[in-house]
């Protein structure tokens, strides 16, 4: 590597880490709902040594699995709190180094995959679910872009044995490993589809790692795989939830949370890399073909099938943009290369970086939360749609459904009920229905209004079970 | 690493390949359930089999089948409940202990002849070993090692016949010859899955001729079997597919590593020979057939997919890989899911069916209630409430040959989910339904998820017409006005 590209990647890197650990060090609070979530499983891990298997706030009590490296590796960083904030912006930002290696793999030049670099620092979609937040996906997200990474440069030995411990890893720290098994099975089609050999090494990792992950997974999941079986990678997005997000689908905003750029740059690479029919291209389009997969059955989350889509995009602009030099390199425009370099880098500020900046929550107001556990007992039970969850929950108070669906007892139940008690007009029906779940409180703040178009629940006047104790804040008693 | 991991290969080898080692160690995962259980009656088909062999010892055989389904026609094979009652009679041992021990020893034989039967085809040590590993490690036959079911026995005269046939002496093919006329008894797909692997073994290995004899036995199973298979036709039951597959649900389906290893196999038949081992894919795609129809033919099914996984393990290790280290932990990550399998297999069956509470509940029913009363329950309680309660039951897992099986299993939804007091009586007096049995089972997922669904709903709110009689540890009975 060049040390002049060496020096760029150092800075874009730390332009990146800047950004990102200004958004999370200037906010009070963590952003995101399973931030708290995971703040929660945390204490729990330092208080008891083990991780939380039942979890009686949640749902009014249910049972949890998972994949514990994420949770044992960030209660480790929670004794310095302020790690939770670096730690997170950091492998953020890491994305930035991979995503050059990968595009100088496909292309081979350094100035292209620099800028595909910087491109892949400002996604808006980080905005949603990954700056500010502790999610489980800062971790996941390197790491499988570095296994792609590593796969994609597999004959080096270096690579080959991060690979194997990688493989080992990432069935570790979550499920979502299971997006690899079908980057890989997609690559394996799309090299025979093409005619192009698989080497013996690429061929004996796939195996590797194809039963690697699913024995691990097997081990922790064993459980979800009984109730739901093959559903259980599924299962975890309820079908109400899907309902709401194909009734509410908004294509242009998707393609505001992945770019302009990434999305013009990268469809069109991916039109180049299929006529080139080179092999890491494969791969990347691997990636954006398994998502577009779990898109297809309702296996994956929108926003988080959305990151990775983004990711593949970002990494076949390289394509794009090599394609667009090259052109230029031909016309009589090729004396101002430097000239068009620094007019795109313009324009990742102007399309990526000031959506990314303008997309993300600077505020998450939690004061209706500490207003709970001062006034309410602990343990009652506070209705409020699920992505308020886990902060009810975080301040002691039992939710009726929260955005961790797996296992979740009737979650598409709750989810249903919830939208009916906040939309409907009968106060019977409501009344039953949080009768049902034993509430005792209902959340109501002007986002939930706006979710559901009302200005406030209509039936409250109708009887004398409900009371209002504050703006946002209902109680229950009947 | 790879050094470390050969060394260790040659050193251990020689000694799990030995016969006394495999026996050793079979018998010793064999009886870990019994170890965790306890040595005592479990599970349905138990129960179901010391229902029917107790009625035989005490009044014969009965042509009619007061309890299940309230009331049917009795059309199950009765070769298991006849040799237990002349096992009874014979040694005077107690029908409980005949039926908690004899899975447990013929579970044991059937994997000594599965070495003896793969010994015979001279197939190399470590294949050999692996077939018998891969078989101990198997759910199906843990499970029918360890509840005495439909197949437990049949699929042990199976085998015997079949050593006895590949020893190749006349004395002992006349013996299997008698073995196989048995199998008539423990239903078609017994004789089934013995008269097609004969089939292909005359064709494979000996002649075609030598295979018309065993033709009487089809006749006989033909006219045994003939009364009722012009009545009320083959009695496939169908069932979810993921039943197939253990990994995805928690019956006794196939381990999903044997599958990988099994499909590794037949690219090794299919590399080695091609179209010439076309008799092996016949025989493969015949057998999956008729799983397909029954699911109750696992057992066998199993036994072809480990025989051919134990091919597919040879082949990975026998494989041209870059990596050692690759090549090593693959091997290492597929044993490991074939182990994780079985023993996860026997934990999940650790516990006694039915639990000390629903069997006083049952003990209670059986005080307290009317021989002619009819019990609702869960489909999968049915057996337990003939053979504990020995009430009637309104439906169970013997839905083959059963009358009116799939209007049943539809009312039973139906009773369960709606919310209708009308519906619920009209039916309750139809099929003159007198109890209702409620598990914690039933209200936690496998039936309800919530407290005020469906007929837990009528049951709270309507007292003038159920009354709850028993609520013990959440076990509850409530009685019809």
């Amino acid at each position: 590597m060049k040390k002049k590209s060496l020096k760029y990647l150092i800075l874009i890197f730390l332009i990146s880490l800047s950004f990102n650990i200004f958004l999370s060090l200037t906010a009070s609070n963590f952003s995101g709902d399973s931030s708290y979530y995971n703040l929660r499983f945390f204490d729990h891990i330092k208080e008891t040594g083990k991780p939380l298997v039942y979890d009686d706030l949640s749902y009014s009590g249910r049972f949890i699995i998972g994949s514990p490296l994420f949770h044992y590796l960030f209660a480790l960083l929670s004794f310095l709190p302020i790690l939770l904030k670096i730690i997170p912006a950091i492998l953020l930002s890491s994305i930035t180094v991979i995503a050059y290696f990968i595009s100088k793999e496909i292309t081979g030049n350094s100035r292209v995959s620099l800028l595909v670099s910087f491109l892949s620092s400002f996604i808006p979609i980080y905005s949603l679910i990954l700056i500010n937040q502790i999610s489980v996906y800062s971790l996941v997200f390197p790491l499988l872009a570095l296994m792609m990474l590593c796969f994609v440069k597999i004959e080096d030995r270096r690579f080959f044995n991060l690979f194997v411990v990688l493989s080992f890893l990432l069935p570790l720290v979550h499920s979502s490993s299971f997006i690899f098994i079908l980057v890989l099975l997609f690559y394996f089609l799309l090299m025979i589809s093409e005619n192009i050999p698989v080497s013996r090494g690429k061929t004996e990792v796939i195996v590797f790692s194809f039963f690697l992950i699913l024995l691990i997974n097997m081990l922790f999941f064993k459980k979800a795989l009984f109730q739901y079986g093959l559903n259980f990678i599924y299962g975890s997005v309820p079908a109400a939830l899907l309902r709401d997000y194909l009734q509410n689908l908004n294509i242009l905003e998707i393609f505001s949370y992945i770019g302009v750029l990434p999305l013009v740059f990268g469809i069109w690479g991916l039109y180049i890399g299929f006529k080139q029919k080179k092999e890491s291209v494969l791969i990347v389009s691997s990636l954006i073909l398994g998502i577009l997969f779990m898109f297809l059955f309702g296996m994956i989350e929108i926003n988080i099938g959305l990151l990775f889509l983004s990711f593949g995009l970002v990494l076949l602009s390289s394509l794009g943009l090599k394609s667009l030099f090259d052109y230029l390199t031909k016309t009589k425009l090729s004396k101002f290369s430097r000239f068009f370099t620094f007019a795109f880098v313009i324009l990742i500020i102007l399309l990526s970086f000031f959506p990314t900046y303008y997309l993300y929550n600077h505020d998450t107001n939690l004061s209706d939360f500490e207003w709970m556990k001062e006034n309410i007992p602990y343990g009652s039970v506070v209705l409020a749609p699920a992505e308020y969850g886990h902060f009810i929950s975080y301040y002691g108070r039992e939710n009726v459904a929260d955005t961790n669906y797996l296992l979740a007892p009737n979650a598409n139940d709750r989810l249903n009920d919830i939208d009916e008690i906040y939309t409907t007009w009968s106060y019977n029906k409501a009344v039953d229905l949080m009768k049902n779940y034993e509430v005792n409180y209902i959340y109501i703040n002007e986002k939930i209004k706006n979710k559901y178009k009302i200005n406030d629940l209509k039936y409250v006047e109708d009887g004398d079970c409900i009371r209002r104790l504050k703006e946002t804040i209902y109680s229950f008693n009947c | 690493m790879e050094t470390v991991l050969e060394d260790l290969r040659k050193q251990y080898t020689p000694l799990i390949v030995k016969p006394y080692f495999i026996f050793l160690i079979s018998f010793l995962v064999l009886v870990i359930s019994f170890l965790l259980r306890g040595f005592v009656l479990s599970g349905e088909e138990p129960h179901f089999f010391y229902r029917i062999s107790e009625f035989i010892v005490s009044n014969g055989i009965p042509s009619y089948d007061y309890l299940s389904f309230g009331g049917r026609f009795f059309l199950y094979p009765l070769g298991t409940p006849i040799l237990l009652f002349i096992l009874n009679q014979l040694f005077k041992v107690s029908l409980t202990n005949l039926i908690v021990f004899i899975p447990l020893i013929l579970g044991f034989l059937d994997l000594i002849l599965v070495y003896l039967i793969f010994k015979k085809f001279k197939l190399s040590r470590g294949t050999l070993s692996a077939i018998c590993y891969f078989l101990l490690l198997s759910p199906p036959l843990i499970y029918i090692s360890n509840y005495l079911g439909y197949s437990t026995i049949p699929f042990f005269l199976n085998l015997l016949a079949f050593y006895f046939i590949v020893t190749q002496k006349s004395i002992l093919r006349l013996v299997s010859f008698l073995i196989y006329l048995t199998l008539p008894f423990f239903g078609f797909i017994h004789v089934f899955f013995g008269m097609i692997l004969l089939l292909f073994y005359f064709l494979k290995y000996e002649k075609l001729s030598k295979f018309f004899p065993f033709l009487a036995i089809v006749f006989v199973a033909s006219v045994i079997n003939l009364k009722f298979l012009t009545k009320f036709g083959f009695g496939a039951v169908s069932y979810p597919a993921r039943d197939l597959i253990f990994a995805i649900s928690g019956s006794y389906g196939f381990s999903i590593f044997l599958i990988f290893l099994f499909i590794f196999g037949i690219s090794l038949i299919w590399k080695n020979g091609k179209y010439k081992n076309n008799f092996v894919y016949l025989f493969i795609l015949i057998n999956l057939l008729v799983l397909y129809l029954n699911f109750k033919y696992i057992v066998y099914a199993n036994l072809i997919l480990v025989v051919v996984a134990a091919y597919g393990l040879k082949n990975v290790y026998k494989m041209k890989w870059s990596s050692l280290l690759i090549k090593n932990l693959t091997i290492i990550i597929l044993i490991s899911g074939v182990i994780f399998s079985g023993f996860s297999f026997i934990h999940e069956n650790s516990d006694v069916s039915p639990t000390p509470q629903l069997k006083n509940a049952l003990e209670f029913l059986n005080d307290k209630t009317n021989p002619r009363d009819v019990i609702l329950s869960h489909q999968m309680y049915g057996v337990y409430i003939n053979s504990i309660a020995k009430r009637k039951n309104f439906v169970d897992s013997n839905s083959a040959y059963a009358p009116q099986s799939d209007t049943r299993l539809y009312t039973l939804d139906k009773l369960f989910y709606s919310k209708s007091l009308d519906f619920a009586l009209e039916s309750f007096s139809e099929f003159k339904i007198s109890y209702i049995l409620i598990t914690p089972e039933m209200k936690n997922g496998l039936v309800w998820s919530r407290n005020n669904e469906g007929l837990l709903y009528l049951l709270k709110n309507n007292p003038d017409v159920f009354k709850m009689i028993y609520n013990n540890e959440g076990v509850e009975i409530w009685r019809i006005r």
